[in-house]
């Protein structure tokens, strides 16, 4: 447990004496997928790419514009391809600690996300992300509290009338967004759908590859802003000198189970952020994020009792809503120079009772912060060394949730990534050492 | 004891490897008749991250000679200042968040100059040697490629 801080403490030494080395060239990589990606839809200019000799000059004439996709008049320029791609990760984690803490360890089979994106004209882009999942099999009921369900895992095999009644076991899926986007200029793009909420760092990183840990610190995976919302979106972004200047504005149903397809309390939920990136030394980025909204949850359980009454075990199982007022509020600071990269997020949640049905959920505030160093080298599959640490206060205040974690991000080729990661959990038990600790190694690839 | 290994571990991984020498200089080059005279450092490493810029009402097109080039490793090093692996985790990252790919990376110089002639909004880098009379060059940062301090080249 000791060794996190003086691992952390080295690396911020080391990686600031080294963050003013000159720049060096890497190894050439093992594949070019940049390369592959911009082209991932012109199978023609790959072709005639891996046949070209680089730099070597060929007679203009002899260039065919029709065989890169593009407008031999001199039309307009965009890529009409249906692009699809996607990412996927497993993983292995074991974890143990304290007297409360269980001790288990599985492989994790864990995201498999497909991603569609077409451009119908420069300005009209549509994209969307399906997540494959084996859950419900394996996942309990959501109970709205962190930690591990207390309900039984859902079971989905069922019989195979098409394959002689074998045992199947089924999954679902997860729209993860899917929206339309014209960009009526570079000031201003109007988005329609379902879409991740624009606030922080790791929110739009999103996907295990782009996220350099093995997984996201607790405020952003608790949700603290919504993850995703549905309605309307308005962004853009100006660049004043050197200095870049975005906004985004959102305008959905708010928070709630359903809110993909319905807005259970009718009432439009609000947010926005403000952005700022400037070439200070390397690249800094800072920006606010704000949201509020009325969430409203369902629940298929007995309703909750007035205060005093006894309980009464035949109540009927019956689905209700109740709801409350969210005001959300988020800082992030990014700054990267060279290999070195910081990044620190500060999240804010508050929520007041809203009609008549009162919870123990229903009120309460939820905030924390993770600060975050890595320093990506050019060798060794350019491994990047990183550490975090988070502090998160969960709703009731009762608990005071602190976690340090410690890893490596080994990048062999931009398309694939292994992580390992070390995380120690203190949550205010009386036991010396943590409550929990967790060892993640992570292999996650875009394809 | 310990504490001196992973100390000098961090240290030997984070000795800078020596750069390359002196290459070709690397035009920046826009469709002759453009109004695009000349482009901040910064607006021109904007274009090429994905980040739409206008210029002279136009929103530039950018283009990318293709990764194993040296004209590519040399301007993205020059313009982006990253290796060309930090360029592949780049993009890589930017569609997975779901934000826009990367400019298209074409096969020759030959195609960099028709393409680049051709569309009015195309915006492109060649090697001093391979210039056409189509093609318009673009000062950067006020500096055109004939000044002695232009820096865009080749590794």
């Amino acid at each position: 447990m000791s060794h996190f801080p003086i691992a952390g403490a080295v690396l911020l030494a080391v990686t600031a004496s080294t963050a003013y080395a000159q720049p060096s060239p890497a190894a050439p990589p093992a594949e070019s997928h940049d390369a592959a990606m911009a082209n991932a839809a012109d199978a023609a200019a790959e072709a005639a790419a891996i046949a070209a000799t680089p730099g070597a000059a060929h007679p203009a004439d002899d260039v065919d514009l029709t065989a890169l996709g593009l407008d031999a008049s001199g039309g307009a320029i965009f890529d009409d391809k249906l692009n699809i791609y996607g990412f996927a990760d497993m993983s292995w984690q074991r974890q143990w600690g304290g007297p409360n803490a269980i001790t288990q360890q599985s492989f994790v089979s864990g995201k498999l996300n497909l991603y569609f994106a077409k451009a119908f004209t420069p300005k009209w882009r549509f994209l969307a992300e399906i997540r494959f999942m084996y859950a419900p099999n394996g996942s309990a009921a959501d109970t709205g509290t962190a930690g591990p369900s207390t309900a039984p895992p859902t079971n989905t095999t069922v019989a195979d009338t098409t394959d002689f009644n074998h045992p199947l076991t089924w999954g679902g899926i997860a729209i993860q967004r899917a929206y339309v986007d014209y960009a009526l200029d570079t000031l201003l793009t109007i988005r329609a759908g379902h879409f991740l909420t624009p606030y922080g760092i790791w929110n739009v990183d999103h996907g295990s590859p782009a996220i350099i840990s093995a997984y996201a610190p607790h405020i952003i995976s608790e949700a603290l802003f919504p993850e995703a919302q549905t309605g309307l979106e308005l962004y853009g972004s100006a660049l004043v000198g050197d200095y870049q200047v975005g906004y985004y504005a959102t305008l959905s149903n708010g928070r709630s189970p359903v809110e993909p397809t319905q807005d259970l309390d009718h009432r439009v939920a609000l947010g926005g952020r403000l952005e700022f990136e400037a070439p200070w030394a390397g690249t800094f980025k800072v920006g606010v994020s704000a949201y509020g909204g009325r969430a409203t949850e369902i629940v298929t359980q007995a309703p909750p009792l007035p205060p005093g009454a006894p309980p009464d075990p035949t109540a009927p199982t019956v689905p209700y809503q109740w709801s409350y007022n969210e005001h959300d509020y988020a800082a992030d600071v990014q700054w990267d120079h060279g290999g070195l990269h910081l990044q620190a997020e500060y999240i804010y949640h508050h929520r007041d009772p809203a009609g008549d049905i009162v919870t123990p959920s229903s009120q309460g505030t939820n905030q924390g912060y993770y600060v975050f160093a890595g320093y990506r080298f050019d060798r060794l599959w350019n491994v990047m060394p990183f550490s975090y640490y988070e502090s998160w206060s969960p709703l009731g205040g009762a608990v005071n949730i602190k976690e340090i974690n410690g890893g490596f991000n080994f990048r062999p080729t931009p398309a694939v990534v292994l992580k390992a990661m070390m995380s120690d959990v203190w949550g205010g038990s009386a036991s010396p050492g943590p409550d929990l600790r967790i060892f993640t190694t992570q292999l996650t690839c875009v394809f | 004891m310990r504490f001196t290994y992973i100390v000098m571990w961090f240290a030997l991984l984070a000795w800078p490897r020596i750069a390359g020498a002196d290459g070709k200089k690397l035009v920046v080059v826009v469709a002759k008749g453009s109004e695009l005279k000349s482009i901040s450092r910064g607006k021109l490493k904007h274009c090429f991250l994905g980040d739409s810029v206008s210029e002279g009402g136009k929103t530039l097109v950018p283009f990318n000679a293709s990764i194993e080039a040296p004209e590519r490793s040399g301007f993205d090093r020059a313009v982006l200042g990253m290796s060309r692996d930090e360029v592949g985790e780049f993009w890589v990252n930017r569609k997975v968040r779901g934000q826009s790919a990367a400019p298209r990376a074409l096969p020759s110089n030959a195609h960099m100059a028709k393409i680049v002639a051709k569309f009015p909004a195309a915006i492109g880098y060649l090697p001093v040697d391979q210039l056409t009379p189509e093609l318009q060059p673009v000062a950067v940062d006020g500096v055109p490629y004939t000044d002695p301090h232009y820096d865009i080249a080749t590794l």
